[in-house]
């Protein structure tokens, strides 16, 4: 009997921790602002001073958002790209805007659309976090960067549900 | 410093790698030659022992050449395989395997696809900022040349506009692709399936006739008839996509109460951002599948990334132990030799001197080889290009590119290096049992 007391003190704080790691998780992988949501935002570790963010961006809402681009860390001016192929060469093209409709999702990924940062001045860290400001005809959304691998394909969460 | 170098341009970037790559041989013959002029010496020596010189060139450059041909070609393969989905912004689909589609779509080896309905395909044709909407069909053939179903619009747009002869009119008319052994105004008669299995009485009733021909696009399409897609439903006895009253329109719009279903609609948008807008608007579960051919070959290639980096490491060790085999045969040769050597160092000549014309020795003839390699190299590309293009219907050119340059430059510095050894080894050689050698 003893023992059961004592293994369910022990596990009384670990399910605390437990929760609250998962909570910290959820606040970090998911920002929302009105009808726009963006869970997993990641970019990829660099010395350069151009980054490309990935997230998967979901509107929520009724009506048609407008993504017009965005700002990186320290002011670092952001824009959205389009990867190509042309003449079988990958290129990543400037996107002005992009329209997300109503009840829509819109994935930011490798080879295809993403946010790429110019004129870093520091070096992305792998397993460090910045924050970027996503601009959008309904307003700027705050979103959480997490920093993976230089060779990273993904999100280190990819696959969770938020 | 990694500002400096990122605010370079690529082409800079490559001139500076392939400049420190070549300093160690640089400053390596700087050093060993300084205030010698041994290649009267040299010359002697290559010409002395020539046959053997040139067995070791030949070694070198097959292997320098069939490293870089290796190299080139496998760049060369996937941009040409790039090059051939360069047409296909955005291909829609049953949901399913993109590979499969893409493979399907951009490369013509179709399997067995769910269709899509002519309600999805108005949905898509009629799509905000939608230039071309092409629904293909595929099944029937006429010898090696696949019979694709398609539009107009997509006809042309493949091959930018330059059709010799004229667009089709009519469901009995076609047009050939660039390597169709066919002539305008000849006839066929498609056959259902392909290959070996393909029955070519099964359409017995369609007789079509070539109206024109198609400029090359270096992929498989040049080896396909495109016909109406309009025409791929009525010889399989099906609906033509329009309803009864308007039986002889060809093209867009379709009725899609008649529309038998497609296993893919090629679209081409008039902006990029309406591409993924478009991919974002058909991406829908259990419905439609949208993809980039060009996103799905570029995950690819970079699976394919880690294999090349295994295959230059094979490469570069393979030419590594062919070099040792040289050295290892220049060390057996300066024994030929020894006691012109042990002449020389008993005449006078400094330890520094003979050292040189060893190591020049080696030098002069692994830099031969590199030369004559990079030859054999483009060479080897080019026959390898052909070998696959013939094979696969998609143009690949290889022409030499900065990785292969920089392969050489690493190669003859680190060969350079090693071929201080046998010079050593030379100079530690006494030399009175030399000379009475």
């Amino acid at each position: 009997m003893r023992l059961l007391v004592l293994l369910a003190m022990l596990a009384t704080p670990v399910c605390a921790l437990a929760q609250s790691h998962s909570s910290h998780d959820h606040h970090s992988h998911v920002s929302q602002h009105g009808d726009l949501r963006a869970v997993h935002a990641w970019t990829r570790a660099t010395t350069g001073n151009t980054a490309l963010v990935f997230m998967e961006l979901e509107n929520t809402g009724t009506d048609r958002l407008m993504i017009t681009g965005a700002q990186g860390p320290r002011g670092a001016p952001a824009e959205l790209v389009g990867f190509t192929l042309q003449n079988g060469q990958a290129r990543l093209q400037p996107v002005d805007r992009m329209p997300l409709n109503a009840g829509h999702a819109l994935r930011l990924e490798p080879n295809g659309l993403a946010l790429q940062i110019t004129g870093l001045d520091a070096a992305l860290v792998q397993g460090e976090a910045f924050d970027l400001e996503l601009q959008t005809d309904h307003g700027t959304l705050p979103v959480h960067v997490e920093i993976g691998a230089p060779d990273a394909t993904g999100h280190s969460h990819a696959g969770h549900s938020h | 410093m990694m500002a400096v170098w990122n605010a370079l341009p690529a082409l800079w970037q490559d001139i500076v790698v392939m400049l420190l790559l070549l300093a160690p041989s640089v400053v390596l013959g700087g050093v060993v030659l300084r205030g010698f002029a041994p290649w009267p010496l040299v010359r002697a020596i290559l010409w002395r022992f020539r046959g053997a010189s040139v067995l070791f060139v030949a070694l070198i450059a097959i292997s320098v050449g069939m490293g870089i041909g290796l190299l080139a070609q496998e760049r060369g393969l996937r941009q040409g395989t790039a090059q051939a989905a360069d047409k296909f912004d955005l291909v829609i689909a049953a949901p399913g395997s993109e590979i499969t589609v893409m493979m399907a779509s951009v490369f013509l080896q179709p399997s067995d696809m769910a269709l899509l309905d002519g309600v999805t395909y108005n949905e898509i044709a009629n799509a905000p900022n939608v230039a071309v909407a092409a629904p293909l069909a595929f099944g029937d053939s006429y010898g090696a040349a696949p019979v694709i179903g398609t539009t107009a619009a997509f006809a042309s747009y493949l091959a930018e506009g330059h059709i010799t002869g004229r667009m089709w009119a009519t469901s009995s008319e076609a047009l050939a692709g660039t390597l169709v052994p066919l002539d305008i105004g000849d006839s066929f008669t498609p056959a259902h399936g392909h290959g070996d299995g393909a029955d070519a009485g099964a359409h017995g009733g369609a007789q079509l006739t070539i109206t024109g021909r198609l400029a090359p696009t270096g992929t498989p399409w040049d080896r396909a008839i495109l016909v109406p897609v309009e025409t791929v439903w009525e010889v399989h006895g099906l609906a033509n996509g329009h309803a009864p009253e308007r039986g002889a329109q060809i093209g867009p719009p379709f009725d899609p109460a008649y529309f038998p279903g497609t296993p893919a609609v090629v679209v081409r948008s008039d902006a990029l951002w309406a591409n993924y807008a478009l991919r974002s608007d058909f991406t829908r579960d259990r419905e439609t599948m949208a993809f980039f051919p060009g996103a799905v070959l570029a995950q690819l290639y970079q699976v394919l990334g880690n294999i090349r980096e295994i295959m230059s490491l094979l490469v570069l060790v393979t030419q590594m132990l062919v070099t040792a085999a040289v050295l290892l045969g220049l060390f057996i040769l300066s024994r030929l030799f020894r006691r012109q050597i042990a002449l020389l160092r008993a005449l006078g000549a400094p330890a520094r001197f003979v050292f040189a014309v060893v190591w020049s020795f080696g030098a002069a003839l692994l830099l031969a080889g590199a030369v004559l390699g990079l030859g054999t190299g483009i060479g080897a590309a080019s026959v390898l290009s052909r070998v696959v293009s013939a094979r696969t219907d998609i143009v690949i050119t290889a022409p030499l590119g900065w990785a292969e340059l920089h392969f050489l430059a690493g190669f003859i510095s680190v060969t350079l290096i090693l071929s201080l050894v046998p010079a050593v080894m030379v100079l530690r050689q006494p030399v009175v049992p030399s000379l009475r050698s």
